[in-house]
């Protein structure tokens, strides 16, 4: 097995208990919250039909003919529902930076042995990526498997009888965080991800900065931070651009950014790099 | 042979290593004294390709550094670098995994001798465990250089006296070795060449026995003549 592979592998074992807690955190959170408003709406239809003596669910449903959907379920449920979302995004910025500087952290400074690998020193900056990349889209993956689970849920919960729409795709596509991490179309998933790949390499390039220049390198990190993100929002900026012209140019500066990115870490990892 | 001509190294405006050059030949444990501040660690690492060199020029056996220096040479920081998380045989094996030039066997025997228990974890570990099994991890890659810092810091009398043992074994034999110490009367019947740094440059250099034989000097009076004057 190449450095690359070895290194891949080792960094997802390093994370592995903290990303199966997100994990945890997440099923549990909202599994747990969507769970308990289902038991208190059932409740409450329970309640009502005993108040006004309604002998079914069908009977229920037609006094109170409302708008409720698997959307609005989940929407009560909101805070245990976006929270761990929230959480884990959280998680995976800082680890973005942590996945580097606790190489260097500590009274076991690793950093000596992973920079003493006899393999490409680039490598180490491409398991990490890979790394930080894996655990998103398996964050996600989890979160678009976790949809159904809690339709399922849904329905031992509420009886069909009371007509409550389940169209998970209206859901995700109205949901303010899930529609940003799971497009809807190609293209968008292009600018979200392509968008993310590379924050995680400029974030990277930073890290490498300050790590080569010490004091004046994090000066010189906040500067290519602010001028990196200042390049990719420029678009936004300008109203003479039509939708599509300013998607190509968007995805145009990205690559650039990537690939200087990309470039700069490497030249500071083979010349530049202080243990 | 390890070759420094000329290197220097400035840290912002301060100089660490100023023209030095020295060589380490193989076969031979030499030894870089200095106070703290001298640069011997800045010029371990430099010539591990830690740290960059701001002029001069390193040779391994006349080439220049490439990763593959981490198979012929390796380095024993002054700090046990892996993760805490690890245990001890994780340890040995994520050497197996990376080191074509790691001998198993000679880790096996080392593990007993210095009686270190696999499945210990690194932040468990006594300083004086730490330092054996920093050393063992050296000492077990087929290289032709070895380099440490200060192996023997903060290792109690006896601990120390193992480690020391090290340097009598064949374990040392024909590689070249260049540490560096404070401790230098508990070695100093171990080492061949001495190299005495002081703000960056060497201030001497020179062959233990020749010192011995023409001068009656030990290391410690050198030491005290360029030191002290």
């Amino acid at each position: 097995m190449n450095g690359y592979l070895k290194l891949t592998l080792f960094e997802l074992n390093r994370f592995w208990k903290i990303y199966a807690a997100l994990i945890g955190v997440t099923l549990i959170s909202q599994a747990g919250g969507f769970v308990y408003h289902l038991r208190n709406y059932m409740n409450s239809v329970h309640r009502q039909m005993a108040v006004r003596g309604f002998r079914n669910y069908s009977e229920y449903r037609e006094a109170f003919r409302g708008g409720d959907s698997f959307h609005s379920f989940v929407s009560f449920a909101e805070p245990w529902f976006s929270g761990p979302v929230v959480l884990c995004a959280a998680a995976m910025m800082v680890y973005v930076l942590f996945i580097w500087y606790r190489d260097w952290l500590g009274k076991n400074t690793f950093i000596y042995r992973l920079l003493m690998l006899p393999t490409e020193r680039l490598n180490l900056f491409w398991a990490k990526l890979t790394a930080i990349m894996a655990f998103v889209l398996g964050l996600i993956a989890f979160q678009i498997v976790l949809l159904p689970v809690h339709l399922w849920l849904f329905r031992q919960i509420i009886p069909p009888e009371l007509g409550i729409s389940e169209n998970i795709f209206d859901f995700v596509r109205n949901h303010r965080l899930l529609q940003i991490l799971i497009p809807s179309t190609f293209p968008e998933f292009l600018v979200s991800y392509g968008i993310g790949l590379t924050s995680v390499t400029v974030a990277f390039a930073c890290v490498l900065i300050e790590r080569s220049f010490r004091l004046k390198g994090v000066f010189g990190a906040i500067l290519y931070a602010a001028a990196c993100g200042t390049a990719l929002l420029a678009p936004n900026f300008s109203d003479r651009l039509y939708p599509l012209e300013a998607f190509w140019l968007r995805l145009g500066i990205g690559v650039v950014l990537l690939a200087v990115s990309i470039a700069l870490s490497w030249l500071l990892l083979k010349r530049k790099i202080t243990v | 042979m390890i070759e420094l001509i000329g290197v220097s190294k400035k840290y912002g405006r301060k100089t660490v290593l100023r023209n030095l050059s020295l060589t380490v030949e193989k076969g031979h444990i030499t030894c870089l004294i200095g106070i703290n501040g001298a640069g011997k660690s800045t010029l371990l690492k430099a010539i591990m390709g830690l740290t960059p060199i701001s002029g001069g020029e390193i040779r391994i056996d006349g080439r220049p550094i490439d990763r593959n220096l981490y198979e012929r040479v390796a380095f024993v920081p002054d700090t046990l670098a892996m993760p805490p998380s690890m245990s001890v045989a994780g340890s040995l094996r994520f050497m197996a995994d990376y080191y074509r030039s790691w001998n198993p066997a000679r880790a096996s025997k080392l593990m007993d001798f210095f009686r270190l228990n696999p499945s210990d974890r690194i932040s468990s570990l006594s300083k004086g465990n730490a330092a054996k099994l920093n050393l063992l991890l050296g000492l077990s890659l087929d290289t032709d250089y070895l380099l440490m810092d200060e192996p023997f810091s903060g290792i109690d009398l006896f601990n120390r006296e193992q480690i020391a043992s090290v340097f009598t074994s064949d374990l040392i034999e024909d590689r070249g070795v260049l540490l560096t110490t404070h401790e230098i009367a508990d070695i100093e019947h171990l080492i061949d060449k001495a190299v005495l740094l002081d703000r960056g440059e060497v201030r001497r250099a020179f062959w233990c026995d020749e010192i011995r034989l023409n001068e009656g000097k030990s290391v410690i009076d050198v030491m005290r003549e360029v030191y002290q004057a």
